[in-house]
């Protein structure tokens, strides 16, 4: 192709990816930019005028020397973490289940669609009574199997009770991904594997997780990040409750904003969100981007 | 027993087993489901009623006082008109960044950045932006923020339904003397239908799901069904027969077109990325 | 489009099913009204819930009845504050009426209409404030000697027991228990297998403070001391903490650190909790055996330690762009014969008069206890600007001490360091 087609071509490109780029523009970018100048003043909705009123770093330098900020970045973070690994462990055997061949296939698959595609502030609001002590199903399973009932609620478990709760809704999510990897495996491969004399284990590790390696990066990845904006469903079952030990970074974010109005503050922390998450996904998506580059 | 008989045994049996592991796992769903045939006081009974009178109490409510079906309506109106508008400008946007030569990393780096914003960042400012443009409670502001906090997402996948297509294709379309829109309607969009579907039924699920933006942008008009979710939870008392009833009718039309694209939906979650 | 309802008879089918035989007999109908504001839309912040659902087809009517568009946005409690405070703040004046709790009413009044005039308005309904008991009123509407909101929703806190609980542990229903010691000692005696003693909530949310404040105020405790400094970490309010951390809590359900009001209302009516405080706009769901297991059980009383003011007025946005319809339509809402209107739907009055009707003191025993909390020895919650602030500061404090994650002294040196904190910033005190 000639060099005027070329950047004819990038010409029309930048055309056909404009709108796209207003949108985000003016949508994500400006009141992000707006917030970054509003995270530098004391601007609050219940002061009129306080926009003007410049605070310097003052809003980031309190914010980060909150106990109860710090508290929240960890349970934010342990919160993603911990559930990701357990739904890619979970979604894997899931996975490699759905994967054999049974009758009802597609019946048996779409069922665990469901928990991904009901509404989070539900499932936040519904889990308040499966969680109760005393009205929930979950200790009465519990009870009548022998065991103590569990105070989910409580101080000590509301942490692994959000954990849970994300777990059931997200695990189909990292099921289904895998079991489109598996069902692009090469079969050919593996037989010839099993006919040369491998064990079950090594073809199971060597052949089936390493091709399934990319396909995990792309669902932890997508996954983290949605996790660490996770609200609603926090939000409906514990108001980051009881204590702190459920005020995750954007809980006790609008609750600066949705409480106190502080804009400044809100808009500092904010930012600080968007830092920190970049921070952690950061490296899942460099690798991601190297890895798919490197099979085109 | 011959081994054709003992393979299909296998099978029952499999089939037997996930078909148990399933139903336990919808468990939490079904019992929501359950809750909304259910009057409150028997849903909140000590030891659960498995047994009760089915009762429609939850939807007369739901439909009658609450008016429900308004906030139904402006949820499919608003997750429509967005979803449309999302594929209208991602596909393009895609195509771009695979055939037409920008440079992509840029801009790829960019939209990821784009969605690890969440929502209660930037609610407040486009808050006071709405007001200044006088966009409150309506739908175009819901719609416009909607199609926005989606299009990551969708150009994403739908980059990667178009990497699929073999590039051969376009070179002997443009040898031929097409332009490239002609290429990208005609070519990469039959052939990637499948993955414009599946990309369009996550992003309409997100919006008819969201909360947050349509409870600070809008008031009476513009409420979407999640609202009216929300408020079940009164101060005098959560209605549960409500959240159930509102539960089932929000959460079936979302299954069923999720359950009808199943197929396209497991090959696009991969995103395509991979291979 | 909008939500506007011509539901009346949806309305009535989602109250409790004893009202409806009641509200069959003649209710005073909405008059002829002027329709000076024929064509107006009326935009208003609105609640759920059944007080609120009572009211909201009563509202339609009445905006009807005039040719008035009524919009209500219905939000819960929280949701509630922010919008008022975002519309009025922001300048986007989306809203012409707002639901107003009295608690909210310092820093909402820059942005309210005084309502002291609102009968002078063309076709408005007389105010009647002598109908109101007295510390109601100013509790309610007054700040600075401006009226800034018409009290609509009365309650006030309550206490409720079972009696099969009680019979069971063979403890007498009469007299009502008039401390909250004794509230403890009935407990520890209901205690057992089957019943819990008493109905804690210790979430993070306005209800654990309401008990701390009942507490604080039978030990003579006050909020603040004449130089406005708080007190948060005097001896009786530490002695408050104590007891709601050790002695309430013992005899509560364990996984109450999460419970707003709705819990703690249905832990009594689903039989499990032998006795509770509640609001007594909550009597009705008490009492309606479709929602309760324990309609036919129950006895109630006052509150011990004084009763607290709950309750909900409707206020005017001072921007309104319909100023003279908005006052025009609340004056009607609160009028007299609407109050009477609403009660067989419901509703829970504010008006002396509808407290002391014959047909509704016959159905509602409560009522002359309910009049008799309104006018005796109310407290309110602490009268400053912003004062959600201060009850995220209590109930913040007392969730930790009674989840255990601080000491009883922690907590309140705590409450009492942020408390002087929040003062300090909004200019109330000099540190």
């Amino acid at each position: 192709m000639s060099r005027e087609h070329i950047s004819a071509s990038s010409l029309r490109g930048y055309l056909w990816i404009s709108p796209a780029a207003a949108m985000l523009i003016l949508v994500l970018a400006l009141p992000m930019i707006y917030s970054l100048k509003a995270s530098f003043t004391a601007s609050s909705l219940l002061s009129p005028g306080s926009e003007q009123d410049f605070v310097g770093w003052s809003n980031y330098w309190q914010t980060l020397t909150d106990p109860e900020y710090r508290m929240a970045v960890v349970t934010t973070v342990a919160y993603a973490i911990l559930a990701v690994s357990i739904e890619l462990v979970l979604g894997t055997f899931v996975a490699l289940m759905l994967n054999e061949t049974f009758f009802l296939t597609p019946v048996l698959r779409s069922a665990w669609i469901v928990p991904m595609v009901v509404t989070p502030a539900i499932v936040g609001l519904f889990w308040i009574l499966l969680y109760d002590e005393t009205h929930g199903i979950f200790n009465y399973a519990l009870v009548k199997l022998g065991f103590s009932p569990v105070p989910w609620l409580d101080v000590n478990h509301a942490f692994t009770s959000i954990v849970i709760m994300d777990v059931w809704q997200s695990t189909p999510f990292f099921a289904l991904v895998m079991l489109a990897g598996l069902q692009s495996r090469n079969e050919e491969i593996l037989e010839a594997a099993r006919v040369d004399g491998a064990s079950p284990l090594q073809c199971f590790y060597y052949l089936t997780i390493s091709h399934l390696m990319p396909y995990m990066l792309i669902a932890s990845s997508f996954r983290i990040i949605a996790a660490m904006g996770d609200f609603d469903k926090i939000y409906m079952l514990t108001a980051g409750g009881p204590g702190l030990v459920t005020t995750t970074l954007s809980i006790q974010t609008y609750k600066v904003g949705f409480n106190t109005f502080d804009i400044g503050r809100t808009a500092a922390m904010a930012w600080l969100f968007l830092l920190i998450v970049l921070i952690i996904s950061g490296p899942l998506i460099c690798y991601l981007g190297k890895t798919s580059d490197a099979e085109r | 027993m011959s081994s054709t008989q003992k393979a299909l045994l296998k099978k029952l049996v499999v089939t037997a087993a996930f078909f148990g592991i399933g139903v336990f796992y919808l468990i939490p769903y079904i019992w929501l489901v359950l809750t909304g045939f259910r009057m409150t006081v028997d849903t909140l009974a000590i030891p659960p009623r498995f047994i009760f009178a089915p009762t429609f109490s939850g939807f007369k409510y739901i439909f009658g006082p609450v008016r429900f079906q308004w906030y139904l309506l402006n949820s499919f109106v608003i997750a429509s008109i967005a979803t449309f508008v999302v594929i209208l400008v991602a596909a393009p946007a895609a195509y771009a960044l695979v055939n037409l030569g920008i440079r992509a990393k840029t801009f790829l780096y960019s939209i990821i950045v784009a969605r690890m914003i969440p929502a209660v960042s930037i609610v407040v400012p486009i808050y006071l932006m709405a007001i200044k443009l006088g966009l409150l409670d309506t739908y175009q502001i819901l719609i416009a923020i909607y199609a926005t906090v989606n299009l990551p997402f969708a150009i994403w996948m739908m980059r990667a339904f178009f990497r699929d297509v073999p590039p051969s294709l376009r070179e002997a379309a443009i040898i031929d003397g097409c332009s490239e829109f002609r290429v990208f309607r005609s070519v990469f969009m039959p052939i990637s239908a499948g993955g414009a579907l599946a990309t369009a039924v996550f992003v309409f699920i997100a919006c008819w799901n969201e909360l947050l933006f349509a409870l600070v942008l809008t008031n009476s008009k513009a409420a979407t069904a999640p609202l009216a979710m929300v408020n079940f939870r009164t101060d005098w008392g959560i209605q549960w027969n409500a959240i159930g009833a509102g539960a089932v009718v929000l959460s079936t039309p979302v299954i069923v077109f999720a359950v009808a694209m199943q197929r396209y939906l497991i090959r696009g979650m991969t995103m395509g990325s991979v291979k | 489009m909008g939500l506007t309802r011509r539901g009346f008879v949806g309305a009535l089918a989602a109250a409790p099913v004893a009202a409806n035989a009641f509200a069959e007999q003649a209710v005073d109908a909405v008059p002829p009204l002027s329709r000076k504001y024929a064509g107006t839309t009326l935009r208003v912040v609105f609640g759920t819930g059944s007080s609120w659902d009572a009211i909201n087809p009563v509202s339609q009517e009445i905006a009807a009845a005039a040719g008035i568009r009524l919009e209500l946005t219905l939000a819960n409690y929280n949701d509630r504050y922010s919008k008022m405070i975002l519309d009025a703040s922001s300048g986007a004046n989306a809203f012409d009426c707002y639901a107003l709790a009295y608690q909210w009413k310092y820093e909402a009044a820059q942005f309210l209409a005084d309502l002291g005039d609102a009968d002078k308005i063309e076709g408005a309904a007389p105010l009647d404030l002598a109908d109101y008991p007295p510390n109601l009123l100013d509790a309610y509407g007054k700040v600075d000697n401006r009226l800034i909101a018409l009290p609509l929703i009365g309650d006030v806190t309550f206490f409720v027991r079972n009696m099969e609980a009680f019979k069971g542990a063979k403890l007498p229903l009469d007299p009502p228990p008039k401390t909250w010691k004794e509230v403890f000692t009935n407990a520890q005696k209901l205690k057992s297998n089957r019943w819990i003693g008493y109905s804690m909530p210790a979430g993070k949310s306005i209800q654990t403070a309401v008990i701390w404040m009942l507490l604080l105020h039978e030990n003579g405790g006050k909020y603040f001391d004449a130089k406005n400094m708080p007190q948060f970490n005097s001896r009786e309010s530490l002695d408050a903490i104590h007891f709601m951390t050790n002695e309430l809590e013992s005899v509560s359900v364990p996984d109450n650190l999460t419970w707003d009001y709705p819990q703690v209302v249905t832990a009594f009516t689903s039989g499990q909790a032998a006795q509770s405080m509640i609001w007594a706009s909550s009597f009705g769901t008490v009492v309606d055996p479709t929602r309760s297991e324990v309609s036919d059980k129950v006895v109630w009383s006052a509150s011990p330690g004084g009763s607290l003011l709950g309750g909900w007025g409707v206020a005017v946005n001072r921007r309104s762009r319909n100023l003279d319809a908005a006052k025009f339509w609340a004056s009607w809402l609160t009028s007299t014969p609407m109050t009477r209107r609403l009660v067989p739907l419901g509703g829970t009055p504010c008006r002396r008069s509808a407290y002391k009707y014959p047909a509704f003191v016959a159905r509602y025993p409560q009522y002359p206890a309910m009049l008799a909390a309104l006018e005796g020895d109310l407290l309110t919650y602490p009268p400053v600007p912003q004062a959600e602030q201060l009850h995220i500061v209590i109930f913040d404090e007392l969730n930790a001490a009674i989840a255990r994650t601080k000491s009883p002294e922690q907590a309140a040196e705590d409450m009492q360091h942020k408390a002087m904190d929040f003062m300090t910033k909004r200019g109330l005190i000099r540190q």
